[in-house]
């Protein structure tokens, strides 16, 4: 090129110093966008990689189910391609969350390290101290960033093993001497273990005499071929596989040595429990004998007390007959003598009555004789006293019919004493009396000799009498004996038949005793046949499982999240590139029109096409080159640090590396300059197809024209004037407009998308926790029937708790259209009330999905994931069949199947609960609930929603730095375009916004009459953006999911007003900037001539 | 007391190191209706002139009366104001907006102004009625400078500025602008001030202000000026 040429074409960069920053600009911005976007995937990658070669991270990690003797180790050493080896020892166990607490709640894994070669920086995983020092002794530690933080550097940890029997622990207490962080975990994923709720909190790297045991439990292998590879690159990864297959299939060689160490322990243990069986066997033997004995024995002393029991009952029986019949006797003889005595005692009445009769008479008789006698010298007249005529009364009775007594009597008495008469009579009557009395004398005696007689009797009765009562005594007697043996035998009989049911029951028990022994024996020799067929199957079932590091979680998700900001780098920077295009094609077009007359100078005055052209290109070049290396420069630094500072919430890395990326550098550069050059020479070409002399005339100004709108007269006559202005040149600059709609519409895509994403992952925060789980708190329990009793009236009794239910959730994998997924399976107790736990519902209409026998309900994200829907079937591992999909259900965090207990138990078998939901009571303390609950012995763990909410709110906050890059770089767009667009128009425009002010056009209006144009295009872009962006949104937000987790896949209107809002923020602003320059305009510019 | 007049103005332009007297001690005056010619060479401060006349610029001393109004006192929205409500511009260059109609060309003015004309009065006025609807780029040279006319006159101003309104045009169309601007000096009895470097239009001028280097170095009245038909050039 000509020197004049080339120093005016300098020139007008200097003179028009804002074009040529303007132009430089937008390709600097979206140069740098788009690589500043692109590399940073790489950069994070790489930044990975370099901590990965600095802490010498392995490359294999190997674990067995049988441990790694020395032995191992050597073979694994001599393994051709083996750079490195290390083994250690890891075990999970517990940690209060504080020091000094009592409840563990933290579950950490203790790895041992050789803290010896740490330090001089010759093992494998070196941790990165951030502070303190390395441990020296067995109970210091180093802790980390996710140990519990009330953990710091001098505090003593006391870590409690799950089981004290089987732990690996020499000391449970250290001091912690530094906190480190650890390549082999870069995220806060701690892996799983089986202890407590299985998911690992923490890691502690302690000395590798904390831990007592002669065989490793981990190996960590680098590898001579990985250490020149990229750890993502393809050929690191199969690099490291092969290595692997090697490894794999060599496993059964590698393994022997600790195979043989193990067949040897297990023959001496089987040969021991071989003897100690048979033993068994022959105690059981003896056992029997002397119980068959003990029994026979016992039978036979019953038997002879039946029989004695039999004797004694018949001697009762004869014994008791005899009384019976000298009883009767008895009783006999008491009848006779009764009998006898009653006669007797009628006779001696008889005879005393005769007696008595026959003295009372003999009485009268001598009475009277008395009398006549005393009164023979008398006579009595009458009539008689009173004793003599009672006497004559009685002596009427003696009158017979010869002879009347009575009136001899009579007559004696008054016969004159001393008269024959008297005397005769007196005779008579002594006479007579006397023939009366013998025969009463006679019979008197009669009397006393009965009565002799009767008194003889009596004594022989008595002495009859005495004998029966001495023969009732001695009943009596025989009968108390009796009674007395009577219960004696029965006593005898109820201790019989108590001997009889001991006897049995002690059979009995003894029998199953035995038959337990039996059992017992029995099991013992299955287990030692067991034992004998493991050990000889020791060489199968030794297994080694060879991990690389895409088993490392935070390894792999590290490289799909940076892989996933690659994806969004993809569409982010669409925009700035299609409006970096369109601003260069612009700025050239018109600065090639601008210098028209110029470029007709410069031909008429000889210069060459080519050199004039070169012009152009110098230009487009130049803002090229230094637009790529400012934009390059600052973006390649800017968007990794951003973009990495919000993955450092996520992963512990140390930094990020910036380096020059000189491929994208020079790709960005390359698309700058044909973008510019090819619409330089494209404008140069149409300039410089016409004549010089053509050239120099001022290039006919643009024509105007009418619009379609002006046939539709009626609203055309309506509108105002600065409306159809306004339409008209809207409608002129069609160029101008597309790239303002299209740089607006993307600064709102952009902007919607960053609300969209915001608000699509923060609002399954309280979606999932508030609105799907319902409950407010979950337990962990272990089977433990005693224990879960306990725990079950514990619950019902707990104030706290306002209702609960048991389920089953269990981890499996869920296979259709060749997709398998991790899942959990849910299956609730009661399905009917499950709802008031975890609402199944479907996500848009909130209609229930419930759970019913006939199939699953699966959530969303997984039937998306596995393709299926309603009616699909999906099978299970280890199900029976294969199970239809009877409802999708709105979940956010994790993916389920649920299953009502019958459907489980048709497909797997029993279930067995293991968790209890609760609901609690409004403003519980949940602290206090925890401790009350974790007293219980079966409760393994505690977890509340809202904990669970809380730490997933945090991690979601980090998206924030996203939103805030995503707002400032659409902000950039919006002001890049529309400036750079509007400059152009009050540029080109200059004359008539000249001749406007001449007009008298107040300021206000002046700018009114180009904002209006400006703020109907934004409009316009803006509109297009809210509706690219839902497609934009979408995008971003499915490609930032993860498999586990289901953004909500709405946009809610205030994302598109905020969005909208902003946008036409952005566009007043980039006017009022602009209105110093439209002020500034020269009145006098409306008097130049025509350029 | 003149209709206008400017006494000792003076205007300087400085750029960068160099400063440029475009007016130095400017006086004269003139008198509504007056057809005024002010004539000169390229660079003698002819158009600084008319920037402080039609208030599009302020000067740095002096005074300059326009109907009694003091316009070198003025602000910048004043400023505004006068030239929206009393003064008219023709360009040289036509200065219409090319993506309005000729009538819409008017109407622009019109419509910013408080007692304007009939912007479609005035197109027949200036003969163009018939092609109010045509775009600028649709109509001749001359064409294009009556509907500048128009424009100017829709306001019903008191002065109008014609900066070489011949200038861009060819004889024959030339000389139907001017016969214009003088009609509506004659019929419509409104004050026009032209500047040109073309001596020839000075015999039809009331009166004639001839500056150099930025002064005037002479000023005349003619009681007779002859009309447009009869100059030639």
């Amino acid at each position: 090129m000509k020197h004049m040429l080339l120093r005016d074409s300098l020139r007008h960069i200097t003179r028009a110093k804002g074009r040529f920053l303007a132009l430089m600009g937008i390709i600097a911005l979206s140069s740098g966008f788009f690589s500043g976007l692109k590399v940073t995937s790489p950069n994070m990658k790489q930044s990975a990689e370099y901590y990965y070669r600095e802490t010498n991270l392995m490359d294999l990690h190997l674990i067995s189910n049988i441990g790694f003797c020395e032995e191992n180790l050597t073979l694994l050493r001599d393994l051709e391609g083996v750079l490195a080896i290390n083994s250690g020892y890891s075990e999970a166990a517990f940690l209060p969350n504080a020091p000094g607490g009592t409840a563990a709640d933290t579950i950490v894994k203790l790895y041992s390290m050789d803290f010896d070669a740490v330090a001089e920086g010759a093992a494998i995983n070196l941790p990165v101290l951030r502070e303190g020092v390395y441990p020296s002794a067995a109970n210091e530690c180093l802790i980390e960033s996710n140990t519990p933080a009330q953990y710091g550097i001098g505090d003593t940890l006391s870590v409690i093993p799950a089981e004290t029997e089987g732990s690996l622990l020499q000391n449970t207490q250290f001091t912690v001497v530094g906190i480190a962080d650890w390549s082999m975990h870069v995220n806060f994923e701690r892996g799983t273990t089986t202890i407590g709720n299985g998911s690992i909190d923490s890691f502690l790297l302690v000395p590798e005499e904390a831990f007592s045991q002669e065989v490793y439990t981990d190996v960590y292998l680098t590898l001579t071929a990985a250490q020149e590879l990229d750890s993502y690159s393809d050929a690191y990864l199969d690099t490291v596989e092969a290595f692997a297959d090697t490894i794999e299939s060599n496993v059964t060689a590698l393994a022997k040595p600790r195979v043989d160490q193990l067949k040897e322990e297990a023959a001496y243990q089987l040969a021991q429990s071989r003897s100690e069986l048979d033993h068994g066997w022959e105690t059981l033997k003896t056992q029997q004998q002397t119980f068959a004995q003990e029994i026979a024995d016992a039978e036979a002393a019953l038997s002879d007390a039946a029989q004695q029991l039999a004797d004694g009952q018949s001697q009762w029986e004869t014994g008791s007959a005899e009384y019976q019949s000298g009883y009767l006797a008895y009783e006999e003889g008491m009848l006779a003598l009764s009998a006898q005595e009653d006669a007797l005692t009628a006779q001696e009445q008889q005879t005393a009555q005769t007696k008595s009769r026959l003295s009372q008479e003999i009485g009268t008789l001598n009475r009277i004789r008395n009398i006549v006698g005393g009164y023979r010298d008398s006579a009595l007249g009458l009539p008689f006293p009173h004793e003599i005529q009672s006497l004559i009364d009685r002596a009427a009775g003696y009158d017979s019919d010869v002879f009347s007594l009575s009136q001899t009597m009579t007559a004696y008495f008054q016969a004159a004493a001393g008269s024959p008469e008297k005397e005769r009579m007196e005779q008579t009557i002594f006479y007579y009396t006397d023939n009366c009395l013998s025969p009463l004398t006679d019979g008197l005696a009669e009397c006393e000799r009965a009565e002799k007689k009767l008194a003889a009797a009596r004594a022989q009765l008595n002495e009859a009498k005495a004998v029966l009562a001495d023969t009732k005594t001695e009943l009596d007697a025989a009968k108390t004996l009796l009674d007395s043996t009577k219960a004696q035998l029965e006593q005898a009989q109820t201790e019989y038949d108590d001997g009889i049911a001991l006897l049995a029951q002690q059979k009995t028990e003894g029998q199953e005793q035995l038959a337990q022994a039996e059992q017992k024996l029995q099991d013992s020799e299955a287990a030692y046949a067991q034992a004998n067929a493991d050990a000889d199957a020791l060489e199968e079932s030794a297994a080694w499982y060879v991990l690389d590091r895409t088993a490392n979680p935070g390894w792999s998700n590290y490289a799909m999240d940076a892989d996933r900001v690659d994806a969004i780098a993809a569409v982010f920077p669409v925009f700035f590139l299609l409006v970096a295009v369109l601003v260069c094609l612009t700025t050239m077009t018109r600065m090639v029109e601008e210098r028209r007359t110029e470029i007709g100078t410069y031909q008429a005055l000889g210069y060459s096409s080519t050199a004039i052209a070169l012009q152009f290109l110098l230009y487009a070049l130049l803002a090229s080159v230094l637009g790529v290396a400012v934009g390059t420069l600052i973006c390649f630094r800017l968007f990794p640090k951003v973009i990495f500072l919000c993955y450092q919430l996520m992963y512990r890395f140390p930094s990020i590396s910036c380096p020059y990326h000189w491929q994208y550098a020079l790709g960005c550069l390359a698309a700058a300059v044909l973008c510019t050059g090819c619409t330089s020479m494209a404008a140069c070409y149409a300039v410089l197809r016409e004549a010089p002399s053509q050239l120099m005339r001022p290039k006919p100004p643009k024509q105007g024209k009418r619009v379609l709108l002006e046939r539709w007269k009626w609203l055309w006559s309506r509108l105002s004037f600065h409306s159809k202005v306004t339409i008209r040149n809207f409608l002129r600059y069609r160029s101008r407009v597309l790239m303002t709609v299209i740089g607006i519409s993307g600064c709102t895509a952009l902007l919607l998308t960053g609300f969209g994403l915001h608000y699509a992952v923060s609002a399954i925060v309280d979606l999932q926790f508030r609105e799907v789980f319902a409950y407010d708190a979950m337990l962990a329990f272990q089977d433990e029937s005693e224990q879960i009793a306990a725990l079950d009236t514990a619950l019902a009794e707990d104030p706290a708790v306002l209702h609960y239910q048991y389920a089953m959730c269990k981890s499996g994998t869920i296979r259709a259209n060749n997709a398998s997924y991790e899942i959990v399976l849910e299956v609730p107790a009661q399905p009917e009330s499950f709802p008031e736990y975890v609402r199944l519902r479907d996500r848009k209409t909130h209609t229930p999905c419930p759970l019913t026998d006939a199939g699953v309900v699966i959530n969303e994200k997984l039937a998306k994931l596995l393709s299926v829907s309603v009616g699909d079937s999906v099978s299970l591992t280890d199900a029976a069949n294969p199970v239809t999909v009877t409802g999708i259900c709105e979940n956010y965090a994790g993916n389920y199947v649920f299953f009502t207990p019958a459907l489980y138990a048709s497909l797997f078998g029993a279930q067995k609960p293991n968790v209890i939901y609760a609901v609690l009571q409004d403003n519980t303390d949940e602290e206090a609930l925890a401790q009350r609950l974790m007293r219980q012995d079966a409760v393994l763990s505690v977890t509340f929603a809202s904990n669970s909410g809380n730490s997933f709110r945090e991690l979601v906050d980090t998206l924030k730095y996203i939103v805030v890059l995503v707002i400032g770089c659409s902000g950039l767009l919006a002001f890049v375009v529309l400036y750079h667009l509007s400059n152009i128009n009050i540029t080109e425009r200059m004359r008539e916004l000249a001749t406007i002010k001449v007009l008298g056009f107040y300021p206000n209006e002046v700018a009114a009459y180009i904002y209006r144009e400006n703020l109907l295009s934004s409009l316009l872009g803006t509109l297009c953006g809210l509706v690219l962006g839902i497609f934009l949104c979408r995008f971003v937000v499915q490609t930032a999911e993860v498999d586990v987790v289901m953004f909500c896949p709405d946009i809610p209107l205030h994302c598109f007003v905020y969005a909208a809002l902003l946008t036409l923020l952005f566009a007043l602003l980039v006017n009022g900037l602009l209105r110093p320059k439209l002020n500034a305009i020269d009145m006098a510019a409306s008097m130049k001539a025509i350029e | 007391m003149s209709y206008v007049s400017l006494t000792d103005v003076c205007k300087q332009y400085r750029m960068n190191e160099i400063t440029v007297t475009a007016s130095d001690h400017v006086s004269f005056s003139l008198e509504q209706g007056e057809f005024v010619v002010i004539v000169g060479p390229s660079g003698a401060g002819k158009t600084t002139l008319l920037n402080l006349l039609g208030g599009m610029d302020t000067c740095d001393s002096g005074e300059i009366l326009v109907d009694g109004l003091r316009v070198d006192q003025l602000n910048s929205r004043e400023l505004t104001r006068f030239r929206r409500e009393e003064i008219g511009f023709v360009f040289q260059f036509y200065n219409l907006v090319q993506n309005l109609t000729a009538l819409e060309n008017v109407e622009l003015a019109a419509e910013i102004c408080k007692n304007a004309a009939s912007p479609m009065q005035m197109l027949e006025k200036v003969g163009l009625a018939d092609r109010a609807d045509h775009f600028p780029s649709q109509l001749s040279g001359g064409e294009q400078q009556r509907v500048s006319i128009a424009r100017a006159l829709a306001k019903q101003p008191k002065l109008l500025l014609c900066d070489e309104p011949t200038g861009a045009l060819d004889y024959h169309t030339g000389k139907t602008v001017l016969r214009l601007l003088q009609d509506s000096c004659r019929k419509d009895g409104m004050t026009v001030i032209i500047i040109t470097h073309n001596n020839a239009l000075v015999p039809m001028a009331d009166r004639v202000i001839e500056i150099r280097n930025g002064t005037v170095s002479a000023m005349r009245t003619q009681h007779h000026p002859v009309a447009v038909s009869e100059i030639v050039w």
